[in-house]
């Protein structure tokens, strides 16, 4: 997509290069006003993460609010945004940060009735190179531990039976996932409480887990 | 004339201006090396999320963002190059392609097939691997398609040394539509006008103790913090300090006096963050951004600049006669610096050569194939004929 170069004087002269009037086509203008109007709607602040539900949206809220009702959930709007890949939020730490650490481990059992803890990556204990790539992995378990995101978890534990399928005969036959997490103390209290832990799942794992995909 | 027509006028010679894309150049090299960066780490995961047997197998995409997006009551296919064949194989050969143009689109070459299949690759790749992604990823992404729309490859980039070399260019680089620069920079003020807005909707930040709580994550943990960085009252000073910079980039970036300051400020505040948290190429994605608030004249008058403050290391290396106009292109267009001066004289050692590859920094992504360097000193075969006496 590339705008021309258009004559103004007779192109066989030297003199005339110069003359090279440099002109954007309207089309193009068109598109970057359009493009610039979709990517700020979409990208400007979703009511829910600046007031409360039933509160009377006033100034700029207002603004949010029919924003919401009236362009953002207009189809060509998502479509262009979707389907091109120009669709994009920026919520980094707000509207307040995370205040939850958190982090996930794993029981597998063993077909001789042996255990062993799984300690999927988890960056506080990892070596500073380790850290930059892994965060994947905490990216990854920042949605998948959620309660509604329930669909991750049995292939998360099938995966976790794979990367323990290390002793040979002796086969992963059970994974139990585990999260841990803490609330950050407000400032001025002491950082004491320890992790708590809840068992979230239960696999049982299949045969066909742990055989390499044809 | 009245003052609207005026604004209108100026905001269209400003977005839709034309110029050196040498500042598109430069972002093409610093956006792609960290892209490629980036997917190198990921490569080394790559059976954990691009497999299906691995921790987000596609069937997931369905549950989680959806493989379609909605129009008019219909469903309309995402980009996804990546769910053609979902055998690991495939997939792995697909990766290493999305590597290959990764690479080519950092050194500019073929840039425009590059950068668009490049940008096809990235929203491929972030439509199949959707739930591990991080705002940095977004940011990268956004880019890959103002990239494949621009003419990031006019400058800065082997294709133009290619277009000199064939004597097809002049010294100076063609002047470009860089409405796509301006797309960027304004996406970079998009990113913090909206973020400040957020945050200026959460007690903690109005409060000022934003920045009491990441710092004590332990999953965000990187560099060793001073402990007085975390504490009160740098607590409050931090967390303002971010609102303040975010605010202020949004507001005086555009304005040519304050320009220095805004970026100055956003790059402290990037550092900073990419120092004490463990958040993966965002910092440097955004830096690199920074280089579409300049023209691209600028960086070649800021070169000419460094180049005289680098004076002591400038070199005389001779050039034999016979040498063509365009390979003489070549050698000062590698030169931005201007630390190397040709005369005219036999043909250069290999230590002049050298001397003169260590100093022209576009020399660095060539230099090193053997051969190469040496040969843009050679006379070509042609020229020695011609010169021989009947």
């Amino acid at each position: 997509m590339r705008s021309v170069k258009t004559m103004t004087s007779n192109p066989s002269s030297p003199k005339s290069r110069s003359n090279l009037v440099e002109r954007t086509p309207w089309w193009i203008k068109g598109f970057v006003l359009f493009h610039v109007f979709c990517i700020t709607a979409w990208a400007l602040p979703n009511r829910a993460e600046l007031m409360s539900p039933d509160a009377r949206p006033v100034g700029t809220d207002a603004l949010l609010v029919e924003n919401g009702r009236h362009v953002k959930n207009q189809d060509w709007l998502r479509t262009y945004l979707f389907v091109t890949g120009f669709w994009q939020y920026w919520d980094m730490f707000s509207p307040n940060p995370a205040q939850r650490d958190f982090y996930g481990t794993a029981t597998v059992t063993y077909s001789d009735g042996s255990t062993q803890r799984y300690q999927y990556p988890r960056i506080y204990l990892l070596s500073i190179p380790e850290k930059y790539p892994a965060e994947r992995y905490r990216k990854f378990y920042e949605r998948a531990h959620l309660e509604d995101s329930g669909y991750c978890w049995a292939q998360f534990a099938a995966r976790i039976a794979q990367k323990c399928d290390t002793k040979g005969s002796v086969r992963p036959v059970k994974v139990v996932l585990r999260r841990h997490w803490r609330d950050v103390a407000k400032p001025g209290q002491r950082q004491f409480r320890p992790y708590t832990e809840f068992e979230y799942f239960t696999y049982r794992v299949r045969k066909m887990d742990l055989e390499p995909r044809s | 004339m009245s003052a609207f027509t005026k604004f209108g006028a100026h905001l269209d010679a400003t977005v839709f201006r034309w110029g050196s894309p040498t500042a598109l150049g430069l972002f093409r090299i610093a956006f792609g090396s960290i892209a490629t960066l980036n997917l190198l780490m990921i490569l080394s995961q790559w059976t954990d999320w691009l497999t299906e047997r691995g921790f987000f197998p596609a069937w997931m995409i369905d549950f989680y963002v959806g493989r379609q997006a909605q129009f008019a009551g219909r469903e309309v296919p995402r980009v996804n190059v990546f769910l053609i064949n979902l055998d690991p194989g495939p997939t792995l050969a697909l990766l290493l392609i999305y590597l290959a143009v990764s690479i080519l689109f950092t050194i500019g070459r073929w840039t425009k097939p590059v950068s668009i299949l490049f940008a096809i690759l990235t929203v491929s790749f972030q439509h199949r691997t959707s739930m591990i992604l991080h705002g940095g990823d977004t940011v990268l992404r956004v880019y890959a398609l103002y990239a494949a729309l621009s003419p990031c490859g006019a400058a800065c980039s082997l294709d133009r040394l290619v277009a000199l070399g064939r004597g097809q260019e002049g010294l100076v680089p063609p002047r470009m539509p860089l409405w796509t620069q301006s797309l960027i920079s304004f996406n970079v003020t998009l990113i913090y006008f909206t973020t400040v807005w957020i945050k200026w909707g959460g007690s903690m930040w109005r409060d000022g103790v934003a920045t009491y709580y990441p710092n004590r994550l332990g999953e965000f943990e990187r560099f060793p913090v001073p402990p007085f960085l975390i504490e009160f009252p740098m607590v409050r000073v931090t967390t303002y300090a971010t609102l303040l910079t975010e605010f202020a980039f949004v507001s005086f970036v555009y304005y040519r006096p304050f320009r220095n300051y805004a970026i100055a400020a956003g790059l402290l505040m990037h550092s900073y963050i990419e120092y004490s948290m463990n958040i993966p190429i965002f910092a440097f994605l955004m830096m690199s951004g920074y280089l579409s608030f300049y023209d691209g004249e600028e960086f070649q008058r800021w070169a000419r600049r460094m180049g005289d403050r680098m004076a002591r290391w400038r070199v005389t290396v001779p050039l034999p006669s016979g040498l063509s106009e365009s390979q003489r292109n070549v050698l000062r267009a590698v030169d931005p610096f201007g630390l190397v001066e040709y005369v005219e004289g036999d043909a250069p050692n290999a230590a002049q050569r050298r001397a003169a590859a260590v100093r022209s920094i576009g020399a660095w992504v060539l230099a090193w194939v053997p051969g190469v360097w040496a040969s843009l000193f050679r006379v070509p075969p042609a020229t020695v004929a011609s010169e021989v006496p009947a």
